[in-house]
Parts: structure tokens; C-alpha cells; sequence
């Protein structure tokens, strides 16, 4: 089974490396964690270092919006996900 | 993309002078997506003040690609326009570094004060913060250093000790310590005839 999961999570990489486009549900659609923190609606503490690069991120809709308001600068919205 | 368009200075630039970049986990927060029609990862999306989408980047792009794409949305959104809180703390955080390095205590504390009024938790009030505890440590040992030297120069002491209390006014710590030292000061006086 974790042979199976690094297997998709490799897949998953290349396809993002080359460019398509992969939705995740299906990938990690048997984590119970990452299905639970869904559900809440609550962001887990994730590593998102190699995601950032030198672009000072807000984490979260809410807090970004709110950031958003109070720079007077709109937000620039990076949807994606740790694979 | 994220790997080497993030780290480029020219998209650093173009993204943080225009936009408030903002990272959505897609597992967890599977409604802002939808919203702007994002089904796969990475997908950044530029939007105006008004909240609408006005660019949008799918996928691994060349670095060039994403740049051009971060300029043209960065040229449609405009200019910023800030909160009057961000103007208040913007301007206060540029007084307090200008009064720290020219130790200039009194401006210090006024730039701390409207800092804290603001109330704003990040980066500007942990420096203010940060700043208050250090002059708090300062004024407490200059409180000290005077007390110290009352034994030899009462009058002198005294006189340091209420210019501290002037300086200090918005931080109790150190007024406390300087009227009690002013008390403990003038019981050495000798006693006017």
C-alpha cells in the first residue's frame, strides 16, 4: 500500500514537472487526515517551503483576504496542494 | 513553477508590489477554487480590487511566461490603495526605526503607542514589541545608574532621574522605578534652610 501511494506520489510530481494539470482528490483521496482537515475546513500545518520560493505567501483565504484589504493590494490566489 | 518563477526577483517583484499573494491548500479548501475555476495544481489567479479574476496561470510555466503574465495583471490592477491602518503603521514603524537608531526614546514610545493602537498582530507590532523591551531594559538601567550615583551628586541624579521620567512617559516600567528613585533621591538632599 505505501509502495502504491509513492508510486502516485511520483506520477503525481512528474505531471506537475511536465506541466499537466492533476487533481489531487483522487491521489490523496484515501488519507483520512487530509479528508478530515477538508471537512473541517481547516488548514493542517504543512511544509509549504519548496512551494513559496522567495514570495512572501499568506496561508489561507481569510487571512489573505484580510491581508489583501489592508495593503489595499488585491490578491494574487496560488491554488495547489503538498503531493 | 513555483520552484524557480517564485524565486526569480523580477516575479518577486512584479507579484509583492501589485498583489497580496495568498497560497490556498486545494485539500482543504476545495470552494475557493471552484469559485475562480481552478481544477488543477498549481493554478495561480491575479484579481482586482473588486475580487474578480483578471489573469490566471495553470500549470508549470517558463519563468518569462509567468513574468509577462504577473505584469500585464499587475498593469490592470492598478496601483495599490491601502488601508488608513496600513498608512498609520507604514509611517509608525519608519518613525520608530528612524528614533531606535538615534536613540531618541520619547519618539520611540510615541511610534510604539500607535502601533499598538492600531492593534495589528505581524511583522510591525513584534518589532514594536521587540523595541519596548529593549528600551524598557535601557531605561531601567539608566534609573539604576543614576540611583548609583546619588551617594556623590544627589542633585545631578535627581535631575537625570526626571528627564527619564519625561522620556519614559508612556512605559510604566521605568517611570515607576524613576519615582521611586526620585523619592529615595530627594531623602538625600540636604534639607533647604
Amino acid at each position: 500500500m505505501t509502495k502504491i501511494r509513492y508510486q502516485i506520489g511520483a506520477l503525481a510530481v512528474l505531471a506537475v514537472a511536465l506541466g499537466i494539470s492533476t487533481p489531487t482528490d483522487v491521489a490523496r483521496a484515501d488519507d483520512p487526515k487530509s479528508a478530515e482537515s477538508a471537512k473541517a475546513g481547516e488548514a493542517e500545518a504543512k511544509d509549504w517551503s519548496e512551494h513559496l520560493g522567495d514570495i512572501p505567501f499568506i496561508v489561507g483565504r481569510a487571512a489573505g483576504d484580510a491581508e489583501a484589504e489592508f495593503t489595499g493590494k488585491p490578491p494574487m490566489y496560488f491554488f495547489t496542494t503538498t503531493w | 513553477m513555483a520552484g524557480s518563477a517564485f524565486k526569480n526577483e523580477e516575479v518577486v517583484a512584479a507579484v509583492t508590489d501589485r498583489f497580496t499573494p495568498v497560497l490556498i491548500d486545494a485539500d482543504v479548501d476545495k470552494k475557493s477554487p471552484a469559485e475562480f475555476g481552478a481544477t488543477g495544481w498549481p493554478t495561480v489567479v491575479f484579481t482586482d480590487r473588486k475580487g474578480g479574476a483578471i489573469k490566471k496561470s495553470v500549470g508549470a510555466v517558463p519563468v518569462n511566461k509567468f513574468l509577462s503574465t504577473a505584469e500585464d495583471a499587475g498593469k490592470d490592477a492598478g496601483k495599490p490603495k491601502p488601508s488608513k491602518d496600513f498608512k498609520v503603521l507604514t509611517a509608525a514603524q519608519e518613525d520608530l526605526d528612524k528614533a531606535m537608531a538615534k536613540s531618541k526614546t520619547k519618539k520611540a514610545l510615541t511610534a510604539i503607542a500607535k502601533i499598538e493602537k492600531v492593534g495589528r498582530k505581524g511583522r510591525i507590532l513584534d518589532a514594536a514589541t521587540e523595541a519596548k523591551e529593549k528600551l524598557t531594559v535601557d531605561g531601567k538601567a539608566a534609573v539604576e545608574a543614576a540611583l548609583a550615583n546619588a551617594d556623590a551628586h544627589p542633585e545631578k541624579s535627581l535631575k537625570t532621574l526626571k528627564a527619564l521620567l519625561r522620556n519614559y512617559k508612556r512605559l510604566d516600567a521605568v517611570t515607576d522605578a524613576a519615582k521611586v528613585a526620585i523619592k529615595t533621591v530627594e531623602a538625600k538632599l540636604p534639607a533647604e534652610k
